[in-house]
C-alpha cells in the first residue's frame, strides 16, 4: 500500500469557499479575545463581510462554470452543490443581520456566537458537496454540532435549555441511526461513493440501511413521523438561531437526499416514492391541522414548517428531473418567506419580550411597516399569488401531476386551504385587533436591511421567476436521465414570467 | 475458535449494554459500560485491528468514561427507585422490530461471499505469512493522509466547535472580560 | 492455514496481555475472597454505619461538585483525539513527505486556534 495523493492547484481551488469562510471564522474567533473590548456589532459586521467574500467567489464559480469533484469523488462541486451553497450563505448572512440587536441579550460569551453561526454555515456548505457517505455522515455531524450549542445559548433560560436537550438527545440518536445505516449499506456493498452505490442488488440488510438513512435525515428535515425536536426546539431557542435552523439545515439536507435518492437509489424509484407519498401526507396534514391550536408565534411558524416540508416532500416523492427542479425552487421562495416572518418575529420580540401571537393584535398600528411586511411573508407561505410561495407550489403541483400523483395533489390542495387559516388568524390580530400598549416601534438599520431583502426576494421570485427558474434548471442538469416522464417541462406553461 | 473469541466478546458486550440501562445505581452502569468497552477493543483485536483497540482504550475507556462519572457526581445523580412507566411497552416494541430485522436478514438472500473490501486493509493476505505485511497503525497512517483526508481536515474542525461550545456551555461568569 | 488457524497465531502474539489481565483480576478477586473468608462475620447496624468523627451522619457524602473539573475533563478528551491521530501520522511520517506534513500543520493549527481561545478565555484557570 503506497501512499498516492495528487491535489493540484486546480483541485484546491474547488475548495476555495470553505478555506476561505475558515480562515475568516478563524479570525473572527481571534479578533474576539484578542480585543475583547471591542463592541460586538463589529464583529457581526466582520462575519457578514466575510460571507459577502464567499458568497462573490461562489457567484464567480457558478458564472465560470467551475465544477470538479475531489478526494476520490467525496467532495463534488456541480452546479446543484453551488446552488445549496449560495443558498446556505445568503441564508446565514441573512441571519447575522437579524441576530445583530437580539446578540445583547447574552450577557456573555456574545462573539461566539457569530463564530458558531459562521461554523454551522461551513458545515452545511460542506454538506452540499458531499458525495459519499463518510462524508454525508461527518458533514451532517459537524453542522448539527454548531447548532447544539447555539440552541442552547441562553444559559439562564429554562426553555432555551430544555431545548437544548432535547434536540441535541434526539439529534445524537439520529447520528447513531445515520452511521448503523451507512454501516449496513457500506457492509453490504462494499462502497460508500453514491454513483457506485447505483449498481447494487437490494438486498434486505441494504434496504435496512437505506430506511435508517432516511430516518436520519427525515430528522433532520422535520418530516413526520421524525419531527418531534422540532416544536419545543423551535420554541426554546433563541429566536435567530430558530430563523436559521428552520432554513438553512433543511437545505443542506435535501442537497444530501436529491443525491442520494436520485443518484444511488434511481432503479428502486417505486419504492422509495411510495414512502415519500406517505411522508408527506403526513407532514402536510400533521403540521397544518396542529399549527391552528398555537398560541406562540414561534411554535406557529415551527408546525407551518413542517407542512412545508411536506409540500417539498411532495416534489421528492414525483422523482423526476422536474421534481428536482420544483424542490430547488420551492426552497428559494421558502427561505425568503421564512426568513422574513421570523426576522419581524425577532424585531417583535426584541421591542416588547413576547412570542405570543395575542400580543401581535394591532401591530399595523405600532408600525405598519413590520405588520405590512408579515401580510406579505405569511401570504407567500401560504401560497397567495403573486407572491413567491405560489410559484413554488405551483411547479410543485406541476411535476405531481406530469406522475400522476393526484392523491397527493388533492392533499396539499386542501393543506393550503387549512394552512391559510391559521397564517389569515395572524394577519388578522396584527390588522384588525387592538393593540394592549400603542406605542410605536422602531426597528434598526440591518433588520430594516432583512426585511427589504426579503420582501424583494418574495415580490421577485412571485412576479418574475424566470432567471430563477433557469438557474434551477440548469443546476439539476445532472438528473437529466432521471426514468419516468418529460426531462424537464419548459416553463412556458407558467402564466407568470413567460 | 474464531467464532469462540467473537460469541465471547459480542455476549459480554449485549450483557453489559443490558446492564448499562438495566442497573438503577449510576456508578454500576458507568462500569459495566467500562467492561464494555474493553470487549469491543478485544472484538477489534479480533480483527486485526489492534491500533483501533488501543485507541477504543484510550480514548473510550480513558477519557469519554471519566467524563460520565464526571457528570454523575456534578448531577448527584442517585439511585434510581423504579424504571420508567412505559418501560414494557418500550421492551415490546423494540423485540418486535428486532425480530422483524432479523427475519428480514435471514429469508432473505444473503450474498455467498463477504463484499469486496477495499484494498486498504492490506493485512489479509491469507496463507503467505502469519503477521500481517504492514501493522495496522501503519495501514491507517497511509490511507487518513490520502484517500481520507478530507475526513481528517473535517474532523480537526469538528473538534474546534466542540471545543468552543463546551467552553461557551460551560463555563461559568467570566467577569467583566467581556465588552 | 486456515483462517481460524492464521487468526489464533496472531492472537497468540497477545497471550502476555491476557496473562497479565488474568493476574490482574486474580490478584483483585483473590484478596477480597481470602479477606471475605477468614474476617469474623458478626455485622450489627452500628458497625456498618460511616463514621463521621463520633457524630451522627445527617447527609450523604456528596459536596456540589465544581464544574471546572468536567471542563477539564471536556478538554482533555479534546487533545486526546488530536493525540490519537498524531499516532498514525508518526508512524508514515517518513512515506508521506512534505505533504504530509502541511496536512497535519493544517490539523494542528486548528487546535492552536482552540487552545489559545481557551487560554485567553480563563478557561485553563483552576480558578
Amino acid at each position: 500500500m503506497t501512499f498516492n495523493l495528487t491535489l493540484s492547484g486546480s483541485d484546491l481551488l474547488l475548495l476555495l469557499p470553505e478555506m476561505v469562510l475558515t480562515a475568516w471564522l478563524c479570525v473572527v474567533l481571534t479578533v474576539d479575545f484578542v480585543m475583547p473590548r471591542l463592541p460586538k456589532d463589529r464583529l457581526a459586521y466582520l462575519s457578514v463581510g466575510g460571507l459577502g467574500v464567499v458568497l462573490a467567489t461562489l457567484v464567480w464559480f457558478e458564472l465560470e462554470g467551475i465544477t470538479g469533484t475531489l478526494f476520490a469523488h467525496m467532495f463534488v462541486v456541480d452546479r446543484m452543490a453551488l446552488f445549496f451553497k449560495i443558498f446556505i450563505v445568503g441564508a446565514t448572512l441573512l441571519v447575522i443581520l437579524v441576530s445583530m440587536d437580539y446578540v445583547r441579550r447574552f450577557r456573555f460569551f456574545r462573539g461566539e456566537y457569530y463564530f458558531l453561526v459562521l461554523m454551522s454555515a461551513l458545515g452545511m456548505m460542506f454538506m452540499a458537496s458531499a458525495n459519499d457517505l463518510l462524508s454525508v455522515f461527518i458533514t451532517l455531524e459537524f453542522s448539527t454540532f454548531g447548532f447544539y450549542v447555539l440552541v442552547a445559548y441562553l444559559r439562564d433560560d429554562v426553555a432555551s435549555n430544555e431545548a437544548g436537550l432535547k434536540f441535541f438527545i434526539l439529534g445524537v440518536f439520529a447520528a447513531g441511526l445515520l452511521a448503523y445505516g451507512i454501516s449496513l449499506v457500506f457492509g453490504e456493498t462494499g462502497k460508500l461513493v453514491f454513483s457506485d452505490l447505483a449498481r447494487a442488488e437490494p438486498t434486505p440488510g441494504l434496504i435496512i440501511g437505506y430506511l435508517l438513512i432516511f430516518a436520519a435525515l427525515g430528522f433532520k428535515i422535520g418530516a413526520v413521523p421524525f419531527h418531534s425536536w422540532i416544536p419545543d426546539t423551535y420554541h426554546g431557542a433563541p429566536t435567530p438561531v430558530t430563523a436559521f435552523l428552520s432554513i438553512a439545515p433543511k437545505g443542506a439536507a435535501f442537497a444530501i437526499l436529491l443525491r442520494m435518492l436520485f443518484v444511488s437509489l434511481a432503479t428502486l424509484k417505486p419504492v422509495w416514492a411510495l414512502l415519500l407519498v406517505f411522508a408527506s401526507i403526513l407532514s402536510m396534514t400533521y403540521g397544518n391541522i396542529v399549527a391552528i391550536a398555537q398560541r406562540n408565534i414561534k411554535r406557529l411558524l415551527a408546525y407551518s414548517g413542517i407542512a412545508q416540508i411536506g409540500n417539498i416532500l411532495i416534489g421528492l416523492a414525483a422523482g423526476t428531473k422536474m421534481g428536482s427542479d420544483a424542490i430547488l425552487f420551492y426552497l428559494l421562495t421558502y427561505l425568503f418567506s421564512n426568513l422574513g416572518a421570523f426576522a419581524i418575529v425577532v424585531a417583535v420580540g426584541n421591542l416588547i419580550n413576547s412570542d405570543e401571537i395575542e400580543d401581535y393584535n394591532g401591530l399595523n398600528r405600532r408600525s405598519p411597516f413590520m405588520a405590512f411586511a408579515m401580510l406579505v411573508f405569511l401570504l407567500s407561505l401560504a401560497g397567495v399569488p403573486p407572491l413567491a410561495g405560489f410559484i413554488g407550489k405551483l411547479y410543485i403541483f406541476l411535476a405531481a401531476i406530469n406522475e400522476g400523483l393526484y392523491t397527493l395533489i388533492v392533499v396539499g390542495l386542501i393543506n393550503i386551504v387549512i394552512s391559510m387559516y391559521y397564517y389569515l388568524v395572524v394577519v388578522k390580530k396584527m390588522y384588525i385587533n387592538e393593540p394592549a400598549d400603542p406605542s410605536p416601534l422602531r426597528i434598526s438599520a440591518p433588520m430594516k436591511a432583512v426585511v427589504y431583502a426579503g420582501l424583494a426576494g418574495t415580490l421577485v421570485l412571485g412576479i418574475y421567476p424566470q432567471p430563477f427558474i433557469d438557474w434551477v434548471v440548469a443546476a439539476t442538469l445532472m438528473f437529466s436521465n432521471l426514468p419516468g416522464p418529460a426531462a424537464s417541462m419548459p416553463p412556458a406553461i407558467l402564466p407568470f414570467g413567460g | 475458535m474464531a467464532t469462540l473469541f467473537f460469541f465471547y466478546f459480542a455476549g459480554i458486550i449485549v450483557l453489559t449494554s443490558i446492564l448499562v440501562v438495566a442497573l438503577r445505581n449510576p456508578i454500576y452502569s458507568a462500569l459495566s459500560l467500562l467492561i464494555m468497552f474493553f470487549h469491543v477493543a478485544g472484538l477489534y483485536v479480533t480483527l486485526r485491528a489492534e491500533f483501533l483497540a488501543a485507541v477504543q482504550v484510550i480514548v473510550y475507556a480513558g477519557a469519554i468514561l471519566v467524563l460520565y462519572l464526571f457528570v454523575v457526581m456534578l448531577l448527584n445523580v442517585k439511585r434510581e427507585d423504579r424504571y420508567h412507566p412505559q418501560f414494557l411497552l418500550g421492551t415490546l416494541l423494540g423485540l418486535t422490530l428486532l425480530t422483524e430485522g432479523l427475519l428480514l436478514v435471514f429469508r432473505g438472500t444473503v450474498p455467498e461471499q463477504p463484499a469486496s473490501v477495499p484494498a486498504a486493509t492490506g493485512a489479509t493476505q491469507a496463507g503467505s505469512s502469519v503477521l500481517p505485511l504492514v501493522g495496522n497503525t501503519e495501514t491507517i497512517g497511509e490511507v487518513l493522509f490520502s484517500t481520507y483526508l478530507y475526513p481528517f481536515e473535517i474532523a480537526s474542525l469538528i473538534l474546534l466547535v466542540a471545543m468552543i461550545g463546551a467552553i461557551v456551555l460551560a463555563k461559568k461568569d467570566i467577569g467583566g472580560r467581556e465588552a | 492455514m486456515s483462517g481460524s488457524d492464521l487468526l489464533l497465531d496472531y492472537l497468540s502474539r497477545y497471550f502476555p496481555i491476557l496473562l497479565f489481565i488474568g493476574i490482574a483480576l486474580a490478584f483483585g478477586v483473590v484478596t477480597l475472597l481470602l479477606s471475605y473468608l477468614v474476617q469474623p462475620k458478626f455485622p450489627e447496624s452500628e458497625k456498618l454505619s460511616p463514621y463521621e468523627c463520633g457524630s451522627e451522619p445527617f447527609s450523604d457524602a456528596r459536596m456540589p461538585f465544581p464544574v471546572r473539573y468536567y471542563i477539564f475533563a471536556m478538554l482533555f478528551v479534546i487533545f486526546d483525539i488530536e493525540i490519537i491521530f498524531l499516532y498514525p501520522w508518526a508512524v508514515v511520517f517518513d512515506k508521506i513527505g512534505l505533504i504530509g506534513l502541511v496536512e497535519m500543520l493544517v490539523f494542528i493549527g486548528l487546535f492552536v486556534v482552540a487552545y489559545v481561545y481557551a487560554w485567553r478565555k480563563g478557561a485553563l484557570e483552576w480558578d
